[in-house]
C-alpha cells in the first residue's frame, strides 16, 4: 500500500483485520491527524445512533457490520414490506412465511394499515378507468344549464389573439414561446370542444365549412399502465376564482353555473389561487385549429379566434391582458328562450334585492318549464335564497328533488343547502347524517369544517 | 436475434433499435410514439396526445385537490400547460401518460400547499386530529373521507419527492417500480422516500390515541 495523506483505505477496514505493519501505519497516523481522530470516534457515535433507531434492511454492507459489532442485526426485511404490500395490492399469492411477515407488521404498523385502507378508498373514487372520457358527452350537453350559459356567453364574447409584426432572432424566440403558450391553449380549448361534439364548434366556429369530426378512439396504452379503477364520480362545480368574478361583465350571472360563495356563517376555505404565469409575448398568433402544424419558429398564416373550453371555467387569467379583447363581428348571438328569459330575470331580481319578484319568477320557471336546464339551476338558486331568507321549509324540498333528480354541477351546493335547512328546521338526526353525506362526497369541500363542527356539536348533546 | 426483430412493425407500434444498455430490443407503444412526435413540435400529435392524457391528468388533480376543490379546474389548466412545455425533455423512460400523470400530481401537491399557507394565515381551520369520539360508530364512507383526508394534508407538511411519491403509490395506486420510472430514481430511493413519509404519517396518528379507532384503522 503506498501511503497517502489520509490512509482511507486502512480506515475503511476493521482494525480487526489489519496486518501488525497496517495497524502501526494507522496509529501513527491517527497520533498527527486531529480530523481522522474525530472523524473515526464521530462514525462510532453515528452507529449508536442508529442501533436505538429504526434501520431500514437497505443498509450498505458497511453499516450493517458496525451496527452488528453494537448488537444489531440488519436483515434482509424492510421497515416496510413495500414488496409484499404490492404483491397482496396485486392479488399474488403469499407464502405462509410472508404472509405472516405481512400480517406482523401490519399489526405493528398504523401508517401502513392506514395507507393500504386508504389507498381502496382512492380508487373507489377514482373509478376503474382513468382514461375514459370526462363527463361532458354530447348527449349530457342537452341537459347541462352550465353549458347553456356558456354557450349564450361565448356567443357574445370570444377570446382572441391578435398577431403583431416582429423581428430578429431573439423576438422570433418570443414568438415561439408565445406560439407554444397559445397552441397549448387552443389545444386544450379545442380538447374540451371535441369532447362536446359538433354543436358547440358550430356555434364559435359559423365561417367553417363543417365542423371537425370527434376524435377516434385511439390505440390502448401500453400494458404497464397502473390497473384500471371503476367509475369516478361526477365532479362538482367549483366556486368562481375572484380573478374569474372580475373577468365576468355584467351579464353573467355567476350562480347560474357555480355555486356562490357560502352564507354569513359558514367556515370558508375559499382562497382565489395564485395567478398562473403567462409568457409576456412580444408578438402573437392565432393558430386555425386544422392548421398544418407550424414550426416554432414559423408565423402561421390563417387565424381563428380563441375559445373558452366550453365546459369548463374560462381561462381568461391565462391569456393574461388579452382576455377581453373581442373580434368584431365573429359570432353571431341567438335570441333567448322562454326559460332562459325567466331565468334570467330571476336572478337580476335576486342580485338587486328584490327577493319577493325573484322568487315568484323562479316559480314560473318551475311551473312552466320544469324540464328546461334553467328549471334545474333554479332549485337550487330558489332554495338558497329561501334559506337565506329564513324558510327552510320552504327550501329544504326544492334542495331534495334537485338532488333526487340525480344533481349536477351544484350537488355540492344543494346537499350543503339540505344540512342547513335541517340545521335550521332543528332535526338533529337528518342534519348529521346530512352533513356526513356532505363529507363523504366532498371530502375537500369548503363547507368540510362547518360540517365536522355541527357533527361534533349533534354528538355532545 | 435482436437484429431480426428491429425494425419490424408490431401491433403496439414499431421495434425501435436496440439500446446499447438493454438486452433486448425495446418496443414503444403508439403513445410513446406519438409523444416523440409532439416533443418534435408537431402540433397534431400533441393535440392528439393531449387528448389521451387530458382525463387522467384531471382525475389525478381532482383526487389529489378533493372534488369540489375550486382549485381544480386552474390546476388541471396549469398540469397540461405543464405537460406541452415538459414535452420537449421527455426521454421516454416511462408512459407518457405516467409522464403526465406525474406532472398532474406535482402541480396539484404545490397547489395544496399553496393553499394550505394562504388559509393559515386568514382562517382558522378546523384540526381533524382535535375532533374527539364521542363513541357513536360513524359510517364507513365517513370514515374512508377522513382517511382520504388525513392522506391528502400529510402531503402538504412533507417534503415534495416525498409527497409526490406518497401520491403516486397511495393515491394514484401505481407500484413501486412505475414511480420509480416516472420519477427517475432508483426503487430504493422510492423505498426511503415512503419510509419518511410513513414515519411522518405514524407521528401524526399517534398524537391522538383514538385516531387509529375512529379511522377504522386500528390493530
Amino acid at each position: 500500500m503506498t501511503s497517502r495523506l489520509h490512509p482511507e483505505d486502512l480506515l475503511d477496514r476493521d482494525p480487526e483485520e489489519l496486518s501488525p505493519n497496517e495497524r502501526a501505519l494507522l496509529d501513527a497516523h491517527l497520533a498527527q491527524c486531529v480530523a481522522c481522530r474525530l472523524l473515526v470516534a464521530a462514525e462510532r457515535d453515528f452507529a449508536a445512533e442508529l442501533a436505538s433507531m429504526d434501520v431500514p434492511g437497505h443498509a450498505s454492507e458497511r453499516t450493517a457490520a458496525m451496527l452488528s459489532k453494537v448488537g444489531v442485526v440488519v436483515g434482509d426485511t424492510e421497515l416496510h414490506p413495500e414488496d409484499l404490500l404490492e404483491r397482496e395490492e396485486n392479488g399474488e399469492a403469499l407464502s405462509a412465511e410472508e404472509r405472516a411477515a405481512l400480517d406482523a407488521h401490519l399489526g405493528s404498523c398504523v401508517a401502513c394499515r392506514l395507507l393500504r385502507q386508504a389507498q381502496l378508498d382512492f380508487q373507489a373514487e377514482l373509478g376503474p378507468d382513468l382514461d375514459a372520457p370526462l363527463p361532458g358527452t354530447a348527449e349530457e350537453a342537452e341537459e347541462d344549464p352550465e353549458l347553456v350559459r356558456l354557450e349564450r356567453e361565448l356567443e357574445k364574447k370570444v377570446i382572441g389573439i391578435r398577431r403583431v409584426p416582429v423581428t430578429g432572432r431573439r423576438a422570433r424566440g418570443r414568438v415561439g414561446i408565445a406560439l407554444v403558450a397559445a397552441a397549448a391553449v387552443l389545444m386544450i380549448a379545442s380538447v374540451a370542444v371535441a369532447a362536446r361534439g359538433t354543436r358547440v364548434w358550430a356555434v364559435l366556429f359559423p365561417q367553417t365549412e363543417e365542423a371537425p369530426a370527434p376524435s377516434e378512439p385511439t390505440e390502448p396504452t401500453t400494458k404497464a399502465a397502473p390497473k384500471p379503477k371503476r367509475t369516478s364520480k361526477k365532479t362538482s362545480r367549483p366556486a368562481p376564482t375572484q380573478q374569474q368574478v372580475e373577468a365576468k361583465d355584467d351579464s353573467d350571472d355567476s350562480f347560474e353555473s357555480q355555486p356562490q360563495p357560502q352564507s354569513d356563517d359558514s367556515t370558508e376555505n375559499v382562497v382565489a389561487p395564485a395567478p398562473v404565469p403567462v409568457p409576456a409575448p412580444t408578438a402573437c398568433a392565432t393558430v386555425a385549429p386544422n392548421a398544418p402544424p407550424v414550426a416554432n419558429n414559423a408565423a402561421p398564416r390563417s387565424s381563428v379566434p380563441l375559445i373558452f373550453p366550453p365546459h369548463q371555467k374560462p381561462i381568461g387569467p391565462m391569456l393574461g391582458p388579452y382576455a377581453n379583447s373581442v373580434p368584431a363581428g365573429t359570432v353571431t348571438s341567438s335570441a333567448p328562450s322562454a326559460a332562459g328569459a325567466l331565468f334570467s330575470n330571476a336572478n337580476d331580481a335576486r342580485r338587486r334585492g328584490d327577493h319577493a319578484a325573484a322568487a315568484k319568477l323562479y316559480q314560473d320557471l318551475l311551473a312552466q318549464h320544469a324540464n328546461a336546464p334553467e328549471a334545474v339551476a333554479a332549485r337550487v338558486a330558489l332554495g338558497r335564497m329561501l334559506l337565506d331568507d329564513g324558510d327552510a321549509q320552504g327550501a329544504l324540498p326544492l334542495f331534495d328533488q334537485y338532488l333526487s333528480d340525480g344533481g349536477g354541477s351544484m350537488r355540492e351546493e344543494a346537499m350543503f343547502g339540505r344540512a342547513r335547512a335541517y340545521e335550521r328546521l332543528g332535526r338533529a338526526d337528518m342534519e348529521r347524517e346530512a352533513w356526513e353525506k356532505l363529507i363523504a362526497s366532498y371530502p375537500q369541500s369548503v363547507h368540510t369544517a362547518h360540517a365536522e363542527a355541527r357533527i361534533k356539536e349533534l354528538s355532545s348533546r | 436475434m435482436d437484429d431480426e426483430l428491429d425494425g419490424q412493425a408490431t401491433p403496439e407500434g414499431t421495434l425501435s433499435e436496440t439500446a446499447e444498455e438493454f438486452q433486448v430490443p425495446r418496443i414503444e407503444s403508439a403513445q410513446l410514439k406519438l409523444a416523440k412526435v409532439a416533443a418534435a413540435g408537431d402540433m397534431r400529435a400533441t393535440r392528439d396526445l393531449l387528448e389521451q392524457v387530458t382525463p387522467r391528468m384531471s382525475r389525478s388533480v381532482q383526487v389529489v385537490l378533493g372534488y369540489g376543490s375550486p382549485e381544480v379546474e386552474d390546476v388541471v389548466q396549469q398540469s397540461l400547460i405543464a405537460f406541452v412545455q415538459a414535452l420537449p425533455s421527455f426521454r421516454g423512460e416511462c408512459e407518457p401518460v405516467h409522464f403526465a400523470s406525474r406532472i398532474a400530481v406535482r402541480t396539484a401537491v404545490a397547489a395544496r400547499k399553496r393553499v394550505r399557507l394562504q388559509s393559515q394565515r386568514t382562517d382558522a381551520e378546523v384540526d381533524m386530529e382535535t375532533l374527539a369520539s364521542d363513541g357513536a360508530q360513524p359510517s364507513e364512507q365517513f370514515r374512508a373521507a377522513r382517511r382520504k383526508k388525513l392522506v391528502l394534508d400529510l402531503l402538504n407538511d412533507i417534503p415534495d419527492e416525498q409527497a409526490e411519491s406518497i401520491a403516486l403509490r397511495f393515491v394514484l395506486g401505481w407500484s413501486l417500480g412505475d414511480v420509480a420510472k416516472a420519477t427517475g430514481v432508483p426503487v430504493n430511493t422510492v423505498r426511503s422516500r415512503l419510509r419518511l413519509a410513513k414515519e411522518a404519517l405514524r407521528r401524526r396518528i399517534e398524537q391522538n390515541p383514538q385516531m387509529a379507532e375512529e379511522l377504522g384503522v386500528d390493530a
